[in-house]
């Protein structure tokens, strides 16, 4: 190990290249700090769009109809398109535990995304599919979360559901569509 | 042409000869075999002794070893000349028993023709004319038939019986240099086979010798320990495991300290039907050897989460059905309290593995490549074969990660493969491997400050991936390291202190990897990503001064005092996320406000910038930022 890793006993971290000399209590001080930044923030999580079904601990829709939603919103893109691509699916529809929800709801929400190859577009093509999604987006008043030379991705406002298409780096610039839900409660309800 | 059965008339009770020289062939056949797989032997050990990884075993005890089996060659020779020798007794022996048994069936026609021309000359049965022809003179002839009364039995009358008498005179006398014929013969047949059966006795004694002398019998190798020994060689060194006492199974494992190439290496010279024993009777062994292929790990460790599964729903049914008072045994109370809710975290980690593990649902399939419950339990799960992917993430989690929670993080390398999966347009097969092989911190105030257990982690993390390019075949995949919060402060200690074989890292929500500068990892930092969102507290716990922690009270004035002059410090040192860093920048979504407990945990979210970097990064591309 090098002389910097090498920590007297138990010590906390900041052993790289800094000589502050602080005393291990200050530093135990800092320590809890840690958690006041997290914590502080877990007691001020009741906050949110209440009219969104990510929206914290209002209702929202189910989880199944997340889901159901989801696949909607596929069938609804994969319509706008100008080349009608083949959906081929990349793995299943899967949820999980949503950790930071991000709408700074609570825990025990979950989310749900989808994710399908679209086959069957020329690469020559790719240029008119991006635009037709930011166009299909605008229309919708969709917010821009990423937009780039291969990544364009939205979400709405309405639902906090997200869109987005991939170009893949490899393997003849492949789209891709992930359509994704916010988080929600499994039974729609904040759980007990 | 069968052979007769009844051959009295020539003075045997049963068949002379009775082996069919078919079946001896066949038995010489298969001692030649078995010579020929000895030959076949002989020629690989000396290809063996003649093997870089014996030549280039130094100091006194690799000397010992070669002089000790330099024999062994010589030896295989002997006894492949042997064993071939006892196919060519039983050969000889079927030559001539086919000879001798043609000699004996012409001989045994014609006295049977002869037998057959007394019962006709004399009106005789069977058995009465067999009388006849067996008696060794004319006089004890005239005997039998007297004493008998034979002349009554004849069909041809008395009178017809005594003009027939010479006849039968004649034959008997006929018949008498033919059964002379017969010791000869029989003796022949019995010094062939003698012969045969010395040949086979000499043959298997010197082999046996041999073998034990070689070592090759088990419980009876000491000749070649002390002939080890005589040469200077510790007999230690010829233990592979300090507990081979205990079984010639557990001998045969590598020791404690092998390295994975060397565990590969003993895995590969196994049959099927051994390692198939050992996964069988070892599986947590082999479940845990680094070194031994995924998917022969991952059927030893399906077969001890079972066995764990058992284990620990028997448990809470014991618990459930003896709980203490908690008002009259509070010390008891709590005790069967903590062991109860440690059991059931595990068990939901159990759970979440085995639904993995069974459930795929149009999901790829997983890999258990790790499992124990020592401790808050571990285990290693791997979407996709690491060993047949083109490209293996090994995704490190942080604090709070333990077999309890493992569920959440398997869920992330599911997204990663998916992600992966886009990126490449699903032309290349990315395996993620959720690596939760350490004792991370569970405490973010009492645990995640302190070194000790990325310290920990360091030489488990650097045998695991040194084992994931060990047993990958094929071209070698495009390895990628990911870390998160407290695991990349593992995997920075590890790259920092020995390197790791990897092609690519990436870190979020990093609190500090132990060094200032991408280049003190021993990768070039153009293969270096981190990305921490602009709402991730803890990347940024030595850099808060601004507005929106401040407006926290109590953690805006610790921040302040954490501040390092606005450096873009970290926790375990400089922010890796940070430019000052030196690697290349992660693109992340701002996430969740701090006010509302900041954003450390949404780089895995559908549809994240930071996950579909991820995808580009682990297939070989550059994420656009």
């Amino acid at each position: 190990m090098s002389e910097r890793g090498r920590l007297m006993g138990r010590s906390v971290g900041r052993s790289v290249g800094r000589s502050r000399g602080r005393t291990a209590s200050r530093r135990v001080g800092a320590a809890a700090a840690f958690t006041v930044v997290l914590l502080a923030g877990a007691g001020c999580s009741s906050k949110g769009t209440p009219d969104t079904p990510g929206s914290t601990s209002a209702q929202t829709i189910t989880l199944d109809a997340a889901k159901q939603r989801v696949q909607t919103y596929v069938d609804q893109i994969a319509a706008i398109f100008p080349v009608k691509p083949q959906l081929v699916p990349n793995g299943a529809l899967t949820s999980a535990e949503c950790q930071d929800p991000d709408d700074g709801g609570p825990k025990g929400r979950y989310d749900a995304s989808i994710d399908y190859f679209l086959r069957g577009v020329p690469a020559a093509e790719n240029p008119a599919m991006f635009a037709a999604l930011r166009s299909y987006a605008s229309q919708n008043g969709y917010k821009s979360i990423e937009d780039n030379a291969t990544i364009l991705t939205y979400q709405n406002p309405k639902d906090g559901f997200r869109v987005g298409m991939e170009q893949s780096v490899l393997g003849g610039q492949g789209l891709s569509l992930t359509v994704s839900a916010p988080c929600v409660w499994p039974n729609g309800t904040p759980s007990a | 042409m069968a052979q007769p059965t009844d051959w009295r008339i020539l003075g045997f009770d049963s068949v002379p000869i009775p082996q069919d020289p078919d079946d001896l062939h066949t038995w010489a056949r298969m001692w030649h075999d078995y010579a020929d797989e000895i030959a076949r032997a002989q020629a690989g050990t000396t290809g063996l002794l003649a093997d870089p990884a014996i030549t280039g075993w130094m100091g006194r005890s690799g000397q010992a070893f070669k002089d000790a089996c330099a024999p062994f060659p010589g030896m295989l020779g002997t006894a492949e000349t042997a064993y071939r020798s006892v196919g060519d007794a039983w050969d000889d022996l079927s030559k001539q028993v086919r000879t001798l048994q043609g000699q004996l069936d012409g001989y045994w026609n014609q006295a049977n023709a002869l037998l057959q021309k007394m019962r006709a000359d004399g009106g005789l049965s069977e058995e009465d004319a067999l009388t006849c022809a067996t008696a060794d003179s004319d006089a004890r002839m005239v005997e039998l038939m007297k004493s008998s009364h034979m002349e009554t039995r004849s069909s041809l009358g008395q009178d017809g019986f005594l003009n027939a008498l010479d006849a039968l005179s004649a034959s008997r006398l006929a018949l008498e240099p033919l059964r002379a014929k017969m010791p000869n013969l029989y003796e022949q047949y019995t010094g062939a086979k003698a012969k045969c059966e010395n040949t086979i006795n000499d043959a298997t004694d010197l082999a046996s010798r041999i073998l034990k002398s070689a070592g090759g019998t088990g419980a009876k190798s000491m000749d070649f320990d002390q002939r080890f020994a005589a040469l200077g060689g510790s007999v230690a060194d010829l233990v592979l495991n300090p507990d081979a006492a205990l079984g010639l199974e557990d001998a045969m494992f590598p020791g404690p300290g092998s390295d994975s190439s060397e565990v590969s290496w003993w895995w590969a010279s196994l049959s099927q039907a051994e390692r198939d024993q050992l996964i069988k009777e070892h599986a947590d062994i082999v479940g845990a050897l680094n070194g031994i292929p995924c998917a022969d790990r991952d059927k030893a460790n399906r077969s001890v989460l079972a066995s764990q599964l058992t284990s620990v729903q028997d448990r809470l049914k014991v618990l459930d059905a003896s709980q203490p008072d908690k008002d009259t045994d509070g010390a008891d109370w709590d005790k069967w309290n903590a062991e109860r809710n440690a059991l059931k975290d595990q068990l939901k980690g159990l759970q979440a593995i085995d639904a993995r593990l069974h459930d795929q649902n149009g999901m790829p399939p997983a890999f258990l490549i790790g499992l124990d419950r020592q401790g808050l339990g571990h285990a290693i799960v791997a979407i996709n074969n690491p060993d047949t992917a083109n490209n293996v993430i090994t995704y490190v989690p942080g604090t709070t990660a333990r077999l309890g929670t493992i569920g959440a993080d398997i869920s992330r390398s599911d997204r990663m493969v998916g992600s992966a999966n886009d990126a490449s347009n699903g032309t290349q097969v990315t395996s993620s491997i959720t690596w939760v092989g350490y004792d991370a911190p569970q405490s973010i105030e009492f645990d995640s400050p302190f070194a000790d257990y990325a310290d920990a982690a360091e030489g488990k993390l650097r045998d695991f991936e040194a084992a994931i390019r060990t047993t990958h075949q094929g071209a070698p995949s495009l390895n990628t390291i990911i870390g998160h919060s407290y695991g990349t402060t593992a995997i920075g200690f590890a790259m920092r202190d020995y390197g790791l074989p990897v092609d690519r890292v990436v870190f979020v929500g990093s609190p500090g990897v132990g060094v200032d500068h991408a280049s003190d990892l021993h990768i070039d930092p153009s293969r270096f990503w981190a990305g921490a969102s602009a709402n991730d507290p803890v990347p940024q716990l030595n850099t808060y001064g601004n507005a929106a922690l401040l407006a926290i009270p109590i953690a805006g004035a610790y921040l302040s005092y954490l501040n390092d002059g606005g450096t873009h410090g970290g926790w375990f040192g400089q922010n890796p996320a940070a430019p000052e860093f030196g690697g290349q920048i992660l693109p992340t979504a701002n996430g969740k406000p701090v006010t509302d407990g900041g954003s450390h945990s949404q780089y895995w979210d559908p549809n994240s910038p930071s996950l579909k970097a991820i995808g580009q990064i682990v297939v070989g591309g550059t994420p656009h930022v």
